[in-house]
């Protein structure tokens, strides 16, 4: 008990020194820059959270993050490593349009056609992680490397469908045409362009912390990423887990991009994931790869990433310290993470 | 969390971080200045459209830019930031940017900028049409400008759209290439295979039938607009075939290309910006886009009242040829009456740009 309290207090210490180093470096740039900070935060505050369009589009932000990040979590949590979530949102955003464009001459309602869409969605994202899921459980190729390849095929295959079968030529650019309107997401806050794509993210992350924590095959799952060889010698089979863990990683991070075509888009094109992968990764670490946490954690990311927006418009905050903004918060938060371990070894 | 104990765990996200780090100081191109032309007739290309209401001041309106690039990339992204500043000092405007926006981006930006009370947001990019069509009717009293590849049907009475023909630009530099090639065969480097560029090789080849049918036309598709490492790899292939002219279709990927042919009997055309002060002894035209023009007649028929239409980007309006060098006088004279031949409209080119024609 002691201990849990202990390393709750490191975890509350390790966010609140990111916070305060961010803000302080932040402060730092914004002042070099010959601007008084406390306005500019206060227009970032409001452009972020604030007013109605600001917190819709900082909710839409996050729906596609938070997929990505539960996918890399799932996979984390049997001990898998996904890296490949930009392929998997693509290969859901290409699902989704190409299922919109076969129902366009069906003319099904959104009743029908949304669901299929977003389904489809899943399925495109487990189905281009299962050759590496399936090399990684028959022949222990490290899926690190085989997933992270095949973000390079899908960017390729959006590419050629974008400027091609299904470009829209009067575009000028790698976008297709648009898709029906039956499989476009409902509006949330239709004042500020929210779409309801979040709450269809949050439950699937709450349906992902019930799988992991409520059913059996989910404490399997965590058995085998805590350790691999006691939950063999328990009689898991952990070709089985890994297999079930990366597919299911795979459709979360597929629906993302679905989501991004029908609620955000309304198309495919490139550019349609800006580094989602990576940004998912970090903020699974936040969040110490819990599922319910990641929906707080990439809350406060998107905020991040409005208000570092706000900062560059209104302040001109150059637009490369965004990254190493929240590259910063990532280290800090894991240095002092390591040190609390190290603190450990020498607590008797 | 145990798992993530594992040192190699650590190590994987700490190489992530790190990653974000590098990437974040990585910088753009170097700093180019883009060469005014001839600039066209303000209106000449513009087609009115929408509600014209009465005419108000410069003052009561503020001008965003929102682009995909840095504005350093000494390319497509600097020419349009050059049209803002442009803007801003033909109508002592108030004017901002913000650069590198995603598409998943741009509506959180544009909303961003029109809460901060900029009425018009003009989007740097055919990639942020949906954005365009989804808040227009959302905001009545802001204009918003899209470029685009043509004249799209059915636009918000509250958008102007200026389609960009670089066709008709590249016919041009297809007349210089085939004047200029000493070898009989030149070369065209192109990154990503869109209609507007299928549109330009087949202007490219138009043109060489045109002025010297027995000029072989080779292109090659590099797959990226910003690779140098690609596009350089395309332009020596097409130099070991006997290529000496290259008609570079490629953005960023130019700088690779360049660096190919610095010693070598080749010549070159790049597109956007002038960059012959790279290779001046390559480089026989360049193809200069200079968004400030149609822009300027955008916002001022928007002061004027005009709150939609459609301005194409054309030789003549936005378009211009730099000046020819490294070839016989009568080829650049020739090279500019073809220009001016379409500038003028005498020349009448229909744009192909369905597929490559062979």
């Amino acid at each position: 008990m002691e201990g849990a309290a202990r390393d709750w207090r490191w975890s509350v210490l390790a966010y609140a020194l990111a916070l305060a180093l961010t803000l302080a470096v932040t402060t730092v740039i914004i002042v070099a820059l010959g601007h008084d900070p406390i306005p500019a935060y206060r227009t970032a505050l409001k452009d972020s959270v604030g007013t109605i369009g600001g917190l819709s589009q900082t909710l839409n932000r996050m729906t596609p993050l938070l997929l990505a990040s539960l996918a890399f979590a799932l996979g984390f949590k049997a001990g898998a490593f996904n890296i490949g979530m930009d392929g998997q949102i693509y290969a859901g955003a290409i699902l989704a349009t190409g299922v919109g464009f076969l129902l366009a001459d069906l003319e099904v309602g959104r009743i029908v056609g949304l669901p299929v869409a977003l389904l489809a969605a899943g399925v495109g994202g487990a189905l281009w992680i299962l050759l590496p899921a399936v090399m990684r459980v028959v022949w222990g190729v490290n899926e690190i490397f085989t997933t992270v390849m095949l973000n390079f095929v899908a960017t390729l295959l959006v590419e050629y469908l974008a400027t091609g079968p299904w470009n829209d030529p009067m575009a000028g650019e790698a976008i297709t045409l648009p898709v029906p309107r039956g499989v476009t997401l409902p509006m949330l806050l239709a004042r500020g362009g929210a779409h309801s794509g979040v709450i269809l993210a949050s439950i699937v992350a709450l349906a992902a912390w019930a799988f992991l924590y409520r059913t059996r095959a989910g404490y399997e799952l965590r058995a085998v990423g805590s350790n691999p060889l006691a939950a063999q010698m328990a009689g898991i089979s952990l070709r089985r887990v890994h297999l079930l863990a990366l597919l299911l990683s795979g459709a979360a991070a597929g629906l993302g991009g679905g989501i991004e075509v029908a609620g955000v888009h309304h198309r495919l094109l490139l550019g349609l994931t800006p580094d989602y992968g990576i940004m998912g990764i970090l903020i699974a670490v936040l969040a110490g790869f819990h599922p319910v946490l990641l929906i707080p954690a990439n809350f406060a990311f998107a905020v991040l990433v409005a208000a570092s927006d706000s900062l560059q418009r209104t302040v001109g905050f150059p637009s490369a310290a965004v990254f190493m903004l929240q590259a910063l918060v990532v280290i800090i938060v894991i240095g002092v993470q390591a040190l609390q371990q190290r603190r450990r070894r020498f607590v008797i | 969390m145990q798992a993530f104990r594992k040192p190699s765990a650590r190590l994987a996200v700490l190489l992530v971080a790190a990653l974000l780090l590098l990437t974040a100081c990585g910088g753009g191109g170097g700093g180019q200045s883009s060469q005014g032309g001839q600039g066209g007739q303000p209106g000449q290309s513009s087609q009115g459209g929408g509600e014209t209401g009465g005419g108000g001041t410069a003052a009561e309106y503020k001008f965003a830019m929102i682009l995909p690039g840095t504005v350093e990339d000494a390319d497509y992204n600097f020419v349009g930031y050059e049209a803002l500043k442009d803007i801003e000092e033909a109508f002592g405007m108030t004017t901002a940017y913000q650069e590198r926006v995603a598409p998943a981006d741009a509506e959180r930006v544009a909303r961003g900028f029109i809460n901060d009370g900029y009425n018009i947001i003009a989007f740097h990019g055919g990639q942020f049409l949906t954005t365009v069509t989804k808040l227009a009717p959302e905001f009545p009293d802001v204009t918003f400008i899209a470029e685009t590849a043509g004249d799209i049907p059915d636009l918000p009475d509250n958008v102007w759209n200026i389609g960009r023909k670089f066709y008709q630009g590249f016919y041009a530099l297809g007349a210089l290439a085939a004047h200029a090639t000493q070898s009989g065969k030149i070369g065209i480097v192109v990154g990503i295979e869109l209609p507007d560029f299928i549109a330009s090789i087949n202007a490219i080849k138009e043109a060489v039938a045109a002025e010297k049918p027995e000029v072989e036309v080779v292109y090659t598709f590099v797959g990226d607009q910003n690779d140098p490492v690609k596009a350089r790899q395309a332009a020596e292939a097409q130099i070991n075939s006997g290529v000496d002219v290259i008609i570079l279709v490629v953005n960023l990927g130019a700088f690779g290309v360049i660096e190919a042919v610095q010693g070598k009997p080749v010549l070159l055309t790049t597109y956007y910006t002038d960059k012959s002060n790279l290779a001046p002894d390559n480089f026989a035209s360049s193809l200069l886009l200079d968004f400030g023009v149609p822009y300027k007649n955008v916002v001022g028929r928007i002061i004027e009242g005009q709150r939609s239409g459609y301005e194409e980007m054309r030789p003549g309006n936005g378009m211009s040829l730099a000046p020819v060098t490294n070839v016989p006088a009568q080829v650049g004279q020739r090279v500019q009456e073809v220009f001016d031949q379409i500038a003028s409209g005498q020349l009448q080119l229909e744009e192909k740009s369905d597929a490559v024609i062979d």
